[in-house]
């Protein structure tokens, strides 16, 4: 049959563009009306310049790299088939089954920092598959966020009692990247660092790595020290001698070939060289041996990942970092902390905001931002699950069979070494090659250390089964050997390492232990989070879209989400195809020659872009190529990260219009033609703004010598009708947790793959322990970066989602979501615009895809101000737009294209009715203090209390408008005293009687 | 609105998606309190009072003060600075014996909303932090000119103080 008339009869029925798109199409046709236009290509044209318009569709059948595609083809995995048309979601899920099934999952005991677990089902269906818990940003309204700041609390209180240090933050990217942070505190925290501030920082100090660290710790540890000058030290703890002053240390607890060591001793050696002392923990062995707090550790880091947490072929997994302190205020990323509201019921918000490191710019020591929120929530949920004798039990069990193996090898002659052992053994083997033939053929991956030396890791999942074929394996025994009940005969764990203190004693972690009580547990919490289930969650600059199920499903399929990160390569051919198409897609979507799906976060990818940057121009003997110019309107991870990448910030004026300002970008861009490396610019703007000036803006940095870096976290206003790399832009990094579907996870998992043009992809991200060249032969050569994430693909168990929205939505969809983004947001300012002033248009007066409304007048007016109008929001059941940024005192709307017409009159009825209400203020009507506003958001016991002590009535407070009798969301606590929670920073959970009588 | 000296930097807390920035007091003001607070607060100075800005102090632009006792310089930043960032949560200050340089950064102070950097008005050394700011650093708000001192600095060359502006100077560009 013909293809053609097949897929044409069937669009109707089946296009998932329609499903993704919220305005149908008739609505389309009124909201372009309204806004004066007959087409949508007509509206297009008068919002997008000109010269940066895509001309011809794109062509996402084959892109750049053609590869990918190459070997779906060879497979038969004709997923890439018809992409231009878009698949339908049962079409993609069977294409994805395919792909999967093209990764082979074996058992794994390669362990270095990642093992496998038991996700309980009870937490994978109701929080990692629960849109419930996956679809929020960054809990920013606290009030309507309880549920997840509880959930995080526990987080915290679980890494500070592990780990026995007083203060923990709400996790960080990766295990690996946890350490760079760290070393990041010491360097902030050492005093040399002023004076080398003000030298170049060519010499920042000393920074101590244990040679058993995990390899991808130390890579990332020198991709992040280099551009610092900070020198790196690796070497043997026991060894080394320090004879000049260091700023840290940092040692693996239990060591990466699984060795306990007594790390006293140097920890007061480090100490004595003014050094900060840094473990790298294990949580599960941390439930048996003394935890870092207790021998002299300042910092503890590591992964959260075995708590109940996929392997994912590499993440999303949520690292923690726990502290004394005396550096609460040094710690990076952020932190749940308890306050109370106004009413004095207890009450959990993000403290210390004004901390955040990229929040400060160019003074930062760290640029985290979107962290790993959902994965921190899940293991802080594993814990709260099992217990502390929950834990305890999995560890010993781990403990006893890692035993039982290595008295089994060494019965059979293998040396294991002397050194005491948790999970992890490290045996030595002329004949390792062998090894590891015999166990691939059993569908085992062990680790590759050398030569002469095998590591195996156990973990929760294994089995006196599994000790018995390993044992077989190494030859050891032919028979399975019997588990002795009651391990006796069972070496332990050392006196001297045992854990004294106890931990995890908090009621949570002692209560849900049924099913049924963890269920509801999870549901109480949940409903206390407003999500997209309930509501639009219009956050300007994060692109709240549909994350739709069908891209969701695959994520946890055993076959994408129980490979370890470090299997050798055949094992995911799956994977490799996806990235590979992933890859030549973004390639063409940017107009970019090569793709690095490294990086986490859009962060990490400005990060490892301006990297790129830089080893271009040191390739070029341009070593003094080290001012980058960023415009004020610059969200405040760009200084951040030209900072971590060795660069002098230098800042670029913005006009009246909010755009930047090319007489100042002109007037820098001569001065500093000599040292300019590089720009960093949004686009469209972080105004929400189509400059017309980009290109230009392009060439005045180019002629002088620059290369243009772009943040493309506004991406969702260009796929499909304009391109980066056609823009003139040599960099960009994409969210994909914004533009490309994967949910926001309540604060992370993201992903901020880059994109370069040919003359930086010799410059791309490497890996150390899996060549990223291998596949893809044009990314990450010699000439590479280095490793920026622990694993080599960043988090790819969350790629399927991007992977499916693209291919469902194709070039056409992929466009139209487009259009309807820019008319969503242009329709919002529409029908604000008799009611708010609108901030920065561009072109005829448009805005791009979000666009600013002004609320600092009321201040004067009405004694109301922007916090007021966002906390008043919760009462008619919407999540504000985001407040204060761009400009201070302002909202930013992006509606994005998955919000329906209804939705959006919905939102605009509640502004607008808000609006009446400010007038009401200002007429003298309502109180100037007691109103409605004021006294947002008010909860179930602010309307219920017997004396309503208020001059408005109990329905204008809760009721406002008709949608919330039908269905009311209701804010778990009123308005929070952040005063109080900063001035007094508790991280952990409180004891009960806190909320009693509360 | 006077701009704040070259390499000042104010931050903002973000409320919802990250962080911003400025440099001009201009937008500082007119947004951190809306417009409002400068209005209202115009007033005492324009009757002539200047109760908030005691005539015995040096001032700089950046809105740090120094009393001078002997060659003891006592700092502090300004009662129209305290009401600029609102409550403070926190000050870092330096360590006593640390030598301070005019004009160069000696501690940060922070607001739930902001954070900004402290300049030293003299050079010299710290022989005494306020430490009753650690548990209550609201007596930064409550009192800027008596229990929100910051540090007393053992000035190297008093004369230093002469380059500062007197309380109507100050006044006149805020
Ligand atoms: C304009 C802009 N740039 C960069 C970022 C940082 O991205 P991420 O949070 O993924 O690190 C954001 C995030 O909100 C942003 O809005």
């Amino acid at each position: 049959m013909d293809r053609e008339t097949l897929s044409d009869g069937l669009r109707d029925t089946e296009s998932f563009a329609e499903r993704h798109i919220g305005p149908r199409n008739e609505d389309i046709t009124e909201m372009l009306a309204a806004l004066g236009y007959a087409s949508m290509a007509a509206f297009i044209d008068d919002v997008v310049p000109d010269d940066i318009r895509l001309t011809s569709p794109l062509d996402l059948k084959g892109g750049g790299i053609e590869s990918g595609t190459a070997i779906l083809a060879e497979r038969n995995l004709d997923a890439g088939r018809d992409c231009l048309q878009g698949m339908s979601e049962s079409e993609v899920l069977a294409a994805l089954k395919r792909l999967a099934a093209a990764n082979l999952v074996y058992r794994s005991y390669i362990g270095m920092g990642y093992y496998n677990c038991i996700v309980p089902p009870v937490i994978q269906r109701n929080i990692l598959e629960n849109p419930g818990w996956y679809t929020q940003y960054t809990p920013y309204q606290a009030e309507i966020s309880q549920g997840r700041l509880e959930a995080l609390l526990n987080f915290q209180t679980m890494v500070i009692d592990l780990t026995g240090l007083p203060v923990a933050n709400a996790s960080l990217l990766d295990e690996a990247t946890a350490a760079a942070e760290a070393m990041g505190m010491c360097l902030a925290a050492s005093p040399a660092r002023l004076k080398s501030a003000s030298t170049g920082r060519n010499e920042s100090g000393i920074f101590f790595v244990s040679e058993t660290c995990h390899p991808q710790t130390i890579a990332v540890l020198q991709t992040r020290a280099e551009p610092l000058g900070i020198q790196l030290r690796i070497g043997n703890h026991e060894e080394v001698d320090f004879d000049e002053p260091i700023l840290g240390a940092i040692v693996q607890y239990p060591a990466t070939d699984g060795a306990i060591h007594d790390y006293r001793g140097f920890a007061e050696r480090v100490h004595n060289a003014g050094g900060l002392f840094i473990i790298a923990a294990d949580l599960l062995a941390l439930t048996l041996l003394q935890p870092p707090g207790e021998f002299g550790a300042d910092i503890a880091i590591g992964s959260a990942q075995r708590f109940g947490v996929p392997l994912g072929y590499g993440g999303p997994h949520a690292a923690f970092l726990s502290t004394r302190e005396e550096f609460k205020r040094r710690i990076p990323g952020r932190i749940a902390g308890v306050s109370h509201d106004v009413t004095g019921k207890p009450a959990i918000r993000l403290a210390l905001q004004t901390r955040e490191q990229h929040i400060r710019r160019e003074k930062a020591t760290s640029n985290i931002c979107t962290a790993q929120v959902l994965l921190a929530v899940m293991a802080g949920m594993y814990a709260v699950y099992h217990g502390p004798t929950g834990l305890r039990r999995i560890a010993a069990r781990v403990h006893a069979l890692t035993c039982m193996l290595r008295m089994g090898l060494e019965e059979a002659g293998y040396a294991t070494g002397d050194a005491p052992c948790f999970d992890t053994l490290c045996i030595q083997t002329p004949a390792a090659e062998e090894i590891h033939a015999a166990a691939r053929a059993k569908q085992i991956n062990l680790r590759p250390i050398d030569a002469m030396h095998i590591g195996i890791s156990l973990d929760e999942t294994t089995t006196a089964a599994d000790v018995a074929e390993l044992l077989e394996i190494f030859g050891g025994v032919t028979e399975p050997v019997e588990i002795e009940t009651g391990p006796a005969r069972l070496p332990r764990i050392p006196e001297e390492f045992q854990r004294k203190t106890p931990y995890l004693t908090h009621p949570v972690f002692n209560s849900y232990h049924s099913e049924t009580e963890m269920l509801r547990y999870i549901h109480k919490l949940q409903a206390k989070d407003l999500s997209l289930v309930n509501a639009m969650i219009p956050l300007g600059s994060c692109t709240m879209k549909l994350n739709a199920t069908a891209e969701m499903v695959p994520v946890t399929w055993a076959e994408f989400s129980d490979i370890h990160p470090f299997v050798p390569r055949e094992q995911a051919k799956g994977y490799h195809a996806l990235f590979e198409q992933l890859e030549a897609w973004l390639a063409e979507i940017t107009g970019y020659s090569g793709i690095s799906l490294q990086p986490n976060a859009g962060s990490q990818g400005e990060y490892a872009g301006l990297l790129v940057i830089r080893k271009y121009h040191l390739s070029r003997g341009e070593a003094r190529r080290n001012v980058c110019l960023i415009p004020t309107s610059a969200h405040g991870t760009n200084p951040a990260s030209a900072v971590m990448a060795g660069m002098q910030v230098v800042v670029v004026a913005c006009d009246a219009a909010g755009n930047v300002d090319l007489a100042d970008l002109r007037e820098k861009a001569e001065t500093y033609r000599e040292t300019l490396a590089a720009a960093m610019l949004t686009y469209p703007s972080t105004h929400g703004v189509f400059e017309k000036e980009i290109r230009e803006i392009c060439d005045i940095v180019h002629r002088a010598g620059g290369q243009v870096y772009m943040d493309g976290a506004n991406l969702n206003a260009l796929v499909g009708l304009s391109r980066p790399a056609d823009i003139g832009t040599d960099v960009c990094h994409l969210n994909l947790h914004k533009t490309f579907c994967i949910p926001h996870g309540g604060g992370g998992p993201g992903m901020g793959p880059i994109g370069v043009k040919a003359h930086l992809v010799d410059f791309l991200p490497t890996h150390p322990i899996v060549p990223t060249r291998l596949l893809s032969p044009q990314n990450g050569g010699a000439d590479g970066i280095g490793p920026v994430s622990a694993a080599p693909w960043g988090s790819p168990g969350i790629l399927p989602i991007s992977w499916a929205y693209i291919a469902m939505m194709g070039a056409d969809g992929l466009k139209s979501a487009t259009e309807v983004a820019i008319l969503n947001a242009n329709y919002i300012a529409k029908r604000l615009e008799g009611h708010y002033p609108i901030l920065y248009t561009g072109k005829n007066g448009r805005v791009a895809h979000e666009c600013i409304i002004d609320v600092r007048d009321f201040k004067k007016t009405a004694n109301v101000d922007v916090t007021d109008v966002a906390k008043r929001l919760m009462d008619y059941g919407f999540h504000a737009p985001t407040v204060s940024w761009p400009v201070l005192g302002t909202m930013m709307i992006e509606p994005t294209e998955s919000e329906s017409l209804a939705e959006l009159e919905r939102f605009c009825d509640a502004l607008i009715s808000i609006r009446e209400e400010i007038a009401a203020i200002e007429s003298g009507v309502a109180d100037r203090e007691d109103n409605v506003l004021k006294n947002a958001p008010h909860t179930v016991d602010a309307v219920t209390q017997t004396v309503w002590p208020h001059a408005y009535p109990r329905e204008a407070a809760a009721f406002p408008k008709p949608w919330v009798r039908e269905h009311k969301f209701w804010p778990a606590v009123a308005r929070i005293n952040e005063v109080h929670g900063d001035r007094n920073l508790v991280c952990a959970c409180p004891p009960l009687d806190a909320y009693r009588g509360a | 609105m006077v701009g704040l000296p070259e390499g000042r930097w104010w931050a903002y807390r973000r409320e919802d998606g990250g962080p911003t920035c400025c440099r001009q007091m201009g937008e500082c003001a007119s947004i951190l309190h809306n417009q409002t607070r400068r209005d209202e607060r115009k007033m005492p100075c324009e009757t002539g009072q200047n109760a908030m800005f005691p005539q015995n102090l040096r001032y700089m632009e950046s809105h740090e003060w120094a009393r001078q006792e002997e060659d003891v310089a006592t700092v502090g930043i300004t009662d129209y600075a305290q009401a600029e960032i609102q409550d403070i949560v926190y000050v870092e200050l330096p360590e006593v014996g640390t030598h301070v340089t005019q004009k160069t950064e000696f501690g940060v102070i922070e607001s739930v909303k902001a954070a900004f950097d402290l300049y030293a008005p003299v050079s010299g050394e710290v022989i005494a932090v306020n430490e009753t700011l650690v548990d209550a650093p609201e007596h930064v708000n409550t009192s800027p000119y008596e229990d929100g001192w910051l540090i007393k600095i053992r000035m190297d060359a008093p004369v230093e103080l002469e380059a500062l502006l007197d309380a109507e100077t100050y006044q006149k560009q805020i």
